[in-house]
């Protein structure tokens, strides 16, 4: 379970950053429908492409889903108003089911849809009606959409014409263009579709408007995706899409190398042997990593909620060490959580490892010696290894440690206010979260109003929370650039913290497959294609 | 005969409601809300609910036994404390890959142990013997998890002969990958095998009729499939069906290390995720499994016996 | 499960015996044990591990010390079996493990020895109905498959090596209560003891003198039989993650760490499981040794 993944690579901060302006225009001026779809291949008749994934499907409602996973396949069952270039060096989103947008001013964007996008069932032709309903449907508080955020300035979407209409926002909005239009919250779906499904679905979507539709599920076997003979705006390559989900991905390799895969993401720890070694008919690629691996402190549980006890965690552990035994020496440290290629990223932390200062602290509350603490991990030999060298640090400075493993169900329900009283026995625990390309999606789960449901540390801080309001709608890059530098100190000044490292993703496919992937390595299914000859 | 036969069917009943009882019972023994309990941390709101319901929580004990022996009898061990699913849907839907695996397992053990065995007898305190001797109780100590690591690591990655997971679709596939895996589970009974026929055939060979026939001058081969085999499979009969039981059970071992579904794949993969009904449906069934097929191969045995069926009968 | 209630011989497993028609030598029991060169090897074998625990603090290494830098290094005169993915001895390692693997398959064994014997006692002295409900119970429990029963017990207790020590005495009890009820049994009804117990002598003391000494023998012989069982049990559940805690040094969780990267490196698993082979093949000689040595007609262990 994490959101939205994405990482990029070589990510031009121009790009995103401006926003409003620069992308606007850019794309304005472009309105060429998927300049990006530069594969150029026709669609092969029983083809397959066979993918591990890394979790079954749990939610495909565009305001309820769940994982990458849940991401990936809506990016191939409904249309987007924008979509992510692939293999580009550069993160940028161009027009999809929307043919092109202007905006008119700061909180003006105006935008016109493709004809003849088609609803499967009998829910007819995309429109700008259906736009205005299900951008507001996922900002309206009533719904209580986790990704409320991603319209958080919306004020209301104006109908202009069958096609055409104006997103009319409170306040400029920085993300926009960088996560909420191109990702999952700019998916559009008619009203009658979602009011038949009874107001919001899971796994069965009352119709499809993407290249494939769903043929077949078979809860944690596979899922079978078929070309969608609507489909008309791109080619889809391949005949079916079957998505195998694989949790463990040490397993997945295992599965790739055996010839049962045609794609597969693989460990952290596995890229150096990759890199080194390649199995034949086998392409690698490595990507930067957006998403960020930290280990967190809970200040609700009694025995951390002393600050001091807090630093003196994070003074103990060694991060270099950490991060280097988890990734077997794929990774290095991390300054925070926003990555460099984003505005908002730190060049370094605030603190050295320092043992003894670690043990004065520990004295002065009291607690040389006497602390036992828990470490909750979800069980994969990356945490382990990463969670036995914090292990054995803090024994260092003589607090004991037993490390708890999970599965990922039990291991993402630990932190969460409504599994009952438990999120306040969590004490210590690592945890990765994934990324869109806008530092907002980084900071946006720590605020108050996320503990108990992802904020797990329990960090309350006013003034983080406050910038983290501030800096979605500021589109000076360099105040923003400030702001969320600031609030990564706070959150390692508050003890809550141990920043480790930004994941790099390492990427396995088979020679015989052209593979469409975002900067960040994340894979969009449908344009992936058989390679001729 | 009949009596026999009755005797030892009703044990097993009682045996499988003893281990019923057992597995409800353990329920209690944990502190907490027993429905909070028997469903795990991640059960949903709804199914707690519906299980309060349904085992009738605020009752005697005994009326809740009672509740949930009726449920079993009518086939319902609850549900996926995560999914809903019904348990038995989920366990029967893994256990084909599960049984593959044992019938592979028992061909691996049986074929080898039978050459052996009627060789050791055959050449009794010859080099064979010897050799098949040692051989026997190395092979049937070692853990099967540790040969099953062993041969990954040689078979799949070192020498890449055989597909290291999964259980592959289609036939050959399927033979392909059942290799490893079930030779993990079944050298270990290699050896018992080996051993109960040795013995048997020794002691058959004793017996008055045998010599007759070697007195009239039958060849030794003659004897030894006409009148010693038939009788002295028997006792293999008796440790296959333990056996198989207990490769059923080990079989988590060869699913975790080679990535097969199975039974014990989705048992281990539920005690992780602290999903109980799963568990306690996988274990049930998987005993109720392993005293059916004891139970027949005891009745098998019993049957096919003429010595054991003249003496039952008296 | 596999005879009928009152099966005259203990451990109803139809293990046969090999060697039963060797002609047994007049010679001390233990003059006979390393005669016979199967039981010889498990002898030294068991020694190895003995030696392996006694010595487990006296290499240059700490189990648990990391040095990631030094990971997956091959055996060399440094380090004789390697390192691991933390760059911990591998060889410093196994000799802690065999700390953990004989202490707890000793004791658990021991334990399962006197609980079982006790309750075969009480079976076998207690009113036939008892007899009859226990007899019932120690079927049972040999129906559930050893792994499915120590997975349904972890379930309950969580992780830890009391869970493993209670997995090994509900598994491997019955069988010496089997074998203590059945001695009890024929005791009971040998005319002697009606004598004595005229006499006045009391329960306790009768089964002292004439039940306990004609188990010692099989009950031994069982006991060496089991503890590779139990070695193999402790391995396999702290392999599952179900039994020792990281960083705790099993031989099972060496070689679960050792197969997450098994294709970086072979080491890990060739350090955990060399000794669990060494072990188990040493108890098995030892305990086939004893048998040959002190009853050649006994079957045992399931």
């Amino acid at each position: 379970m994490t959101r939205k993944t994405t990482k990029t690579n070589g990510l031009s901060r121009r790009s995103f950053i401006g926003s409003g302006a620069t992308l606007g225009a850019m794309a304005g001026l472009g309105g060429l429908p998927f300049a990006s779809s530069a594969i150029a291949d026709s669609m092969v008749e029983g083809s397959i492409l066979t993918a591990r994934v890394y979790a079954d499907i749990s939610s495909l409602d565009p305001a309820f889903w769940t994982s990458a996973v849940d991401a990936m396949v809506i990016r191939c069952l409904f249309a987007h108003s924008l979509m992510y270039d692939t293999n580009s060096d550069v993160f940028e989103a161009q027009p999809s089911a929307m043919k092109s947008y202007e905006f008119i001013d700061d909180t003006h964007i105006a935008f016109e849809l493709h004809e003849g996008i088609m609803y499967s069932g009998d829910y007819g032709e995309m429109t700008a009606e259906d736009a205005k309903y299900s951008f507001e449907r996922i900002a309206n508080p009533e719904l209580n959409s986790p990704y409320m955020e991603d319209w958080a300035t919306l004020d209301h979407v104006e109908v202009t014409g069958k096609y055409t209409g104006v997103i009319v926002l409170t306040q400029p909005f920085a993300p926009l263009l960088t996560t909420t239009l191109p990702g999952v919250s700019g998916v559009i779906l008619p009203k009658a579709a979602i009011e038949d499904a009874g107001g919001r679905f899971s796994v069965q979507p009352p119709c499809f408007s993407g290249p494939y539709r769903i043929k077949d599920w078979q809860p944690k076997t596979r899922l079978i995706l078929e070309r969608n003979p609507d489909w008309t705006l791109t080619d889809a390559p391949y005949e079916e899409l079957h998505l195998i989900p694989i949790e463990d991905p040490k397993t997945a390799e295992l599965g790739f190398e055996a010839g049962d895969l045609d794609f597969s993401e693989i460990s952290v720890s596995s890229i150096p042997r990759y890199e080194a070694n390649l199995p034949a008919g086998a392409e690698f690629n490595k990507f930067e990593g957006l998403n960020y691996y930290w280990m967190g402190i809970n200040e609700l549980n009694d025995q951390l909620a002393d600050k001091n006890v807090r630093r003196a965690i994070q003074l103990a552990v060694d991060r270099k060490t950490v991060v280097d035994a988890s990734s077997l020496g794929g990774a290095v440290p991390a300054a925070g959580i926003i990555a460099p290629a984003l505005i908002g990223s730190r060049e370094a932390n605030l603190y050295d490892r320092d043992v003894e200062e670690s043990k004065r602290l520990l004295e002065e509350a009291g607690m040389a010696n006497s602390l036992n603490l828990t470490i909750s991990i979800q069980q994969t030999a990356e945490n382990l290894a990463a969670a036995q060298v914090i292990q054995a640090n803090l024994a260092e400075v003589g607090i004991q440690v037993t490390i708890n493993q999970y599965e990922s169900g039990t291991f993402w329900s630990l932190g969460s206010k409504d599994e009952g009283d438990q999120y306040l026995d969590l004490q210590l625990f690592l945890m990765r979260f994934s990324m869109q390309p806008d530092p907002s999606w980084a900071t946006m789960w720590f605020t108050p109003q996320q503990i108990g449901i992802w904020n797990w540390q329990g960090f309350d801080n006013a003034e983080f929370g406050e910038l983290q309001e501030a800096a979605q709608i500021e589109i000076d890059t360099e105040k923003r650039d400030g702001m969320y530098k600031r609030m990564q100190d706070l959150m390692e000044e508050s003890g809550d913290f141990v920043f480790l490292n930004f994941v790099p993703v390492g990427v396995l496919n088979s020679d015989k497959v052209q593979t469409a992937l975002r900067p960040d390595g994340e894979p969009v299914f449908y344009e992936f294609s058989p390679k001729q000859g | 005969m009949a009596l026999y036969f009755l005797k030892r069917l009703l044990l097993s009943v009682l045996v499988v409601i003893l281990v019923v009882i057992a597995l409800f019972l353990l329920t209690y023994a944990i502190p907490g809300d027993p429905a909070r309990v028997a469903l795990g941390p991640r059960a949903n709101p709804e199914l707690i609910a519906e299980f309060r319901a349904r085992m009738g929580l605020d009752q005697s004990l005994a009326t809740q036994l009672y509740n949930f022996f009726v449920s079993l009898l009518q086939g319902d061990l609850g549900r996926d404390a995560i999914s809903g699913e019904p348990v038995l849907n989920t366990v029967l839907s893994q256990f084909p890959d599960t049984l593959y695996l044992v019938l592979g397992s028992v061909l691996v053990a049986l074929v080898p142990g039978v050459i052996l065995g009627i060789l050791s007898a055959r050449y009794r305190g010859g080099i064979i013997d010897r050799i098949s001797s040692v051989l026997s109780v190395s092979v049937m100590s070692v853990p099967a998890f540790v040969i099953a690591i062993y041969l990954l690591l040689v078979f799949s990655i070192q020498l890449g002969w055989f597909p290291a997971i999964g259980a592959g679709t289609g036939f050959w596939d399927r033979l392909h990958r059942l290799v490893l895996p079930s030779l993990a589970l079944g050298l270990a009974w290699i050896g018992y095998i080996a051993r109960i026929l040795r013995a048997s055939i020794l002691e058959e060979m004793n017996e008055g009729h045998v010599r007759t026939a070697r007195a009239f001058g039958l060849s030794e081969n003659r004897i030894m499939y006409d009148y010693v085999l038939r009788i002295a499979v028997l006792p293999m009969i008796t440790v296959l069906g333990i056996g198989i039981g207990q490769m059923l059970s080990s079989a988590v071992f060869a699913e975790v290390v080679f990535g097969r579904p199975g039974i014990g794949k989705l048992v281990y993969d539920a005690i992780i995720s602290r999903n109980y009904p799963i568990v306690t449906g996988t274990v049930l069934v998987t005993t109720i499994f392993f005293v059916v097929v004891n139970l027949g191969a005891d009745l098998l045995v019993a049957w096919l016996n003429p010595k054991v069926r003249h003496d039952l009968s008296r | 499960m596999t005879s009928p209630a009152d099966s005259p011989t203990p451990g109803a497993a139809p293990k046969p015996d090999p060697a039963g028609d060797r002609p047994a030598k007049r010679r001390g029991a233990f003059g006979r044990l390393i005669s016979d060169p199967l039981g010889m090897l498990g002898v030294v074998l068991i020694a190895l591990t003995v030696l392996a625990a006694l010595c487990a603090g006296m290499t240059s290494w700490d189990p648990i010390a990391l040095n990631p830098l030094a990971r997956f290094q091959p055996a060399s005169s440094e380090h004789w079996l390697g390192t691991d993915n933390l760059g911990r001895d591998l060889f410093t390692r196994v000799l802690y493990g065999a700390r953990i693997a004989l202490t707890v398959s000793i004791g658990a064994t021991v334990i399962a020895m006197v609980i079982g014997v006790a309750a075969g006692l009480i079976a076998g002295y207690g009113p036939r109905w008892l007899d009859n409900v226990m007899l019932l119970i120690f079927d049972a429990m040999k129906s559930i498959p050893t792994v499915m029963l120590a997975l349904m017990l972890v379930t309950v207790t969580g992780p830890s090596l009391y869970a493993v020590l209670l997995v090994v005495v509900l598994v491997n009890a019955p069988a010496y209560a089997r074998m203590a009820r059945t001695q009890t049994l024929a005791i009971r009804r040998a005319e002697f003891i009606d004598a004595e117990q005229a006499l006045g002598a009391g329960q306790a003391r009768i089964m002292l003198r004439h039940v306990l000494p004609n188990i010692v023998g099989p009950i031994l012989i069982v006991a060496a039989m089991d503890i590779p069982v139990v070695v193999g049990i402790e391995a396999g559940l702290s392999f599952l993650g179900l039994g020792v805690r990281p960083p705790t040094p099993s031989w099972g969780s060496i070689l679960f760490d050792g197969f997450s990267y098994i294709r970086e490196s072979a080491w890990p698993v060739i350090a955990g499981g060399l000794p669990i082979v060494i072990t188990t093949l040493g108890f098995t000689f030892l305990g086939e040794a004893l048998r040959d040595t002190f009853d050649p007609k006994l079957g045992g262990g399931n």
